[in-house]
């Protein structure tokens, strides 16, 4: 299977930082979209057809965590997975983020660790490293 | 100044400087310089309330830029150098809070900014007066310089023990094992 990812995050250093280790991860990948913000991600969602998004939580006009509860208000986009990738890795965000069905992952990370959180989240499990 | 706060945001900007700009901590001291600096701040509300500063000469930070995004030199715009140094000290923050608070508490930490590049700061962006922590790590090519100001009162040993215990006890003469 190959793999459309979307990353959201708000900082474009971020993004290539994901994006770069995605691809170092060896994942099958077919396409890697980006967006600077929830808004944005959600008007690439509208358009294109995506099997996984990394999405940041701390972020201007709309954040992850608003961004997630309006895909998951989606039916489209409902079962997407969303794994987050954050610097805020608090027990009490990440159980808030399984209840909703996202993964995490905290920033900094490592290839293997990105490609063993996306794996869980896409077999199945909620893709959390904490 | 609190020396627990510090070895804490010592060893966490140690590791993500290594992990995420590749850049690595030099042992010893680096000459301070007249150079120009950059500094990015980010704030952050939760159990306490507080900034965290990022200092570095103006002639690192591209380098640092480099590292993160895999640029080469000429790609490095300025754009790109203060959206790296913004990132690094939000990962910086960001992983330093829950060892110092513990892994329970949520924290907002706003949007990180670059505070100025040269001189001639205003009287609101000079230094703070108390901060719980300052650490100025040398590296190959420059430093790095983190102030931590917050508005708690119990700092350093109580509270990283209360959020780490096993961190804690490795500054202990009794052995884990025991």
């Amino acid at each position: 299977m190959s793999l459309k990812v979307l990353v959201v995050d708000d900082s474009a250093t971020m993004r290539a930082i994901v994006s770069k280790t995605l691809k170092m991860a060896g994942l099958p990948l077919e396409e890697i979209h980006q967006a600077a913000n929830g808004r944005e991600g959600l008007d690439v969602l509208g358009s294109q057809l995506v099997d996984l998004v990394l999405v940041d939580i701390n972020m201007p006009e709309m954040n992850g965590m608003e961004m997630i509860e309006r895909m998951r208000a989606t039916p489209e986009f409902a079962d997407v997975p969303v794994l987050v990738v954050s610097t805020e890795g608090s027990e009490t965000r990440v159980k808030e983020l399984r209840e909703k069905g996202a993964g995490f992952i905290q920033k900094p990370f490592s290839p293997e660790k990105l490609k063993q959180a996306v794996e869980q989240l896409i077999g199945g499990n909620d893709g959390s490293n904490n | 100044m609190d020396q627990t706060t510090e070895k804490i945001l010592m060893e966490t900007a140690e590791e993500v400087l290594a992990s995420l700009a590749f850049t690595f901590v030099m042992p010893g001291e680096q000459e301070t310089s007249d150079e120009d600096v950059l500094k990015a701040k980010v704030d952050f509300s939760g159990p306490f309330n507080g900034t965290l500063i990022a200092a570095a000469p103006v002639s690192l930070v591209p380098q640092l830029a480099q590292n993160m995004l895999g640029l080469e030199e000429e790609e490095c715009t300025e754009d790109a150098q203060h959206d790296a140094m913004r990132e690094l000290l939000n990962v910086i923050c960001g992983n330093l809070l829950p060892r110092l608070a513990g892994r329970e508490p949520v924290f907002n930490l706003t949007q990180p900014n670059v505070v100025n590049e040269t001189e001639g700061e205003t009287a609101e962006e000079k230094e703070p007066e108390n901060p719980e922590a300052k650490v100025r790590l040398p590296l190959e090519e420059g430093w790095l310089e983190l102030v931590f100001v917050t508005d708690r009162e119990n700092t350093g040993a109580e509270c990283a023990r209360d959020a780490n215990p096993g961190a804690a006890r490795q500054g202990q003469d009794t052995p884990d094992s025991l």
